[in-house]
């Protein structure tokens, strides 16, 4: 049967097991609608559908985080939050675009809540830093860490990474962090992240 | 504190998962420590990086669904009309102008009551002879499909948008080493655009949901709107429609069941006069729906209709 979808079951299942975050962003790009209401929206306020697209990952990815971290207090519905985060982040770049344009008139800042926004968002430089890292970290570490992040237990990690147990799990993942930690010490251009967002 | 328990306290702490207490108690030696203070910042960073892990893993699996799905129908950005119509609605409107200051100037003589204005060639029947025989008419047994009413007839195919776009999409693959055109969709796409029409249905309907399901909902949709095609030159609306209803039968509750809603409206619009009660329920239902794909078309088709 399918599921029925809200935002109490979207919610459970972002911050849950991997598969079933899959399902519920699965439904979000695909059987919600909030898609085209990004692709639309940027569509009809001087974008094209590749900004669209763009501009509705970068939301996902921004809703999927804050709900991760806690930080959708549910003040208001899922779907008005999120076309909230893809308003300010197709209105960020079309200020940066046609400087022109006064987008405060077309969008009242509210300063909690672009905080929050600004701080998930990585630039593009820093994220190919991080892809750099990652690159020299090995498949196997970024699974642990993968699912580590998503909350698994040791048991869980060495049941699906292939790890005989916890323990062991748990030495390889701090094995693991050791070298990442090394390779992130190594980035200078991560030196200022914290300070340029 | 040795290192590991040190590394289990960061990283609990930029996870907001340390007890206030000891949180404040680790801030304290942080405040003090320049080690500590690299020590946190390289923990902020690995967890930047782990998220930037699941970003990525996001990229790959959004990028994959939106593949799967149909077009989306987004109205033409503002910026881009104008700079494609701009220039020729200028000239239009200039031309206009021009025309009627001429009309204005040269008002053209009425022609007398009396004379008449245009002589109207009364056919005749043509004579058959022997040696210019005329080919024997066949009487219809039947006529299965109604006759489109020219005006809405137009009207659907005014309304129309060709799925081109789509099949544009498939056959750019984004790996260059994979050959374009080879499977019964692509070929079917190429067939469409080339405006083979048969050649095109009988390509998507080697696409079954047994050996491709990925591309089953895909093809049938195609298939309609090749249909629609068909039925543009033949005036046989009914196979199109026909698969645009079972579509939307489904209730997917997304942009597919929007546009099969929309397309099988256009598939009854040019037999409006007898479609009437269907086609205007169809389209209040669409320009009932806030976020409904084709609401604005629809509003507009009832202004039309009226």
């Amino acid at each position: 049967m399918q599921t029925h979808w809200n935002d109490a079951n979207l919610i459970a299942a972002i911050t849950g097991k991997e598969a079933d975050r899959n399902r519920a962003l699965r439904y979000l790009v695909q059987g919600s609608g909030w898609r085209l209401q990004v692709l639309r929206y940027v569509v009809t306020n001087s974008g094209v559908e590749e900004d669209g697209e763009e501009v509705f990952f970068d939301a996902l990815t921004i809703l999927d985080r804050n709900i991760r971290g806690g930080k959708f207090e549910a003040r208001s519905a899922l779907n008005t939050y999120f076309i909230q985060i893809a308003k300010f982040l197709w209105l960020k770049r079309l200020a940066k675009r046609r400087p022109d344009l006064d987008v405060k008139k077309l969008y009242p800042p509210d300063q909690v809540f672009e905080d929050n926004i600004e701080k998930a968002l990585i630039g593009a430089e820093h994220e190919a830093v991080f892809a750099q890292v990652m690159a020299q970290i090995g498949e196997r570490c970024k699974r642990i860490f993968e699912l580590f992040h998503l909350g698994y237990s040791m048991i869980e990690i060495a049941q699906e990474v292939g790890i005989s147990d916890a323990d062991q799990a748990k030495k390889e993942k701090s094995r693991c962090k050791k070298r990442l930690l090394n390779l992130l010490a190594e980035r200078p251009e991560l030196r200022n992240f914290f300070k340029d967002r | 504190m040795n290192e590991e328990t040190l590394h289990d306290k960061l990283e609990q702490y930029v996870r907001g998962l340390l007890p206030p207490a000891e949180a404040a108690a680790l801030e304290r030696d942080i405040a003090n420590d320049p080690d500590l203070q690299e020590q946190l910042r390289l923990h902020r960073l690995e967890l930047e990086s782990h998220e930037h892990l699941l970003r990525e893993k996001m990229r790959q699996n959004v990028r994959g669904w939106v593949a799967e799905m149909p077009p989306v129908n987004t109205p033409p950005s503002p910026l881009l009309f104008w700079k494609k119509w701009g220039l020729p609605m200028l000239m239009a409107a200039l031309l206009s102008v021009i025309g009627i200051w001429f009309f204005t100037q040269n008002p053209k003589k009425n022609p007398s009551p009396e004379t008449p204005v245009a002589i109207i060639k009364e056919k005749t029947p043509p004579i058959s002879t022997p040696e210019t025989p005329i080919a024997k008419v066949e009487t219809p047994v039947k006529m299965p499909n109604p006759k489109p009413e020219p005006r809405f007839l137009a009207l659907a195919k005014t309304a129309y948008k060709a799925p081109q776009h789509i099949g544009e999409r498939m056959l750019k693959s984004e790996d260059p080493t994979e050959k374009p055109g080879t499977d019964p969709m692509s070929v079917g796409i190429l067939a469409y655009q080339g405006k083979r029409y048969r050649e095109a249905i009988r390509e998507f309907e080697k696409v079954t949901p047994q050996n491709n399901p990925a591309q089953y909902a895909r093809a049938r949709e195609w298939q309609a709107h090749t249909w629609f095609q068909i039925g543009l030159q033949t005036g046989d609306f009914k196979p199109a429609a026909r698969i645009f209803k079972s579509i939307a039968d489904q209730k997917t509750g997304d942009v597919v069941q929007d546009r099969a809603e929309w397309y099988g409206l256009l598939c009854l619009l040019p037999d409006y006069p007898t479609q009437k009660k269907q086609v205007d329920k169809l389209l209040l239902d669409i320009a009932g729906q806030e976020f409904h794909s084709y609401r604005e078309d629809a509003i507009k088709m009832q202004a039309s209709l009226e």
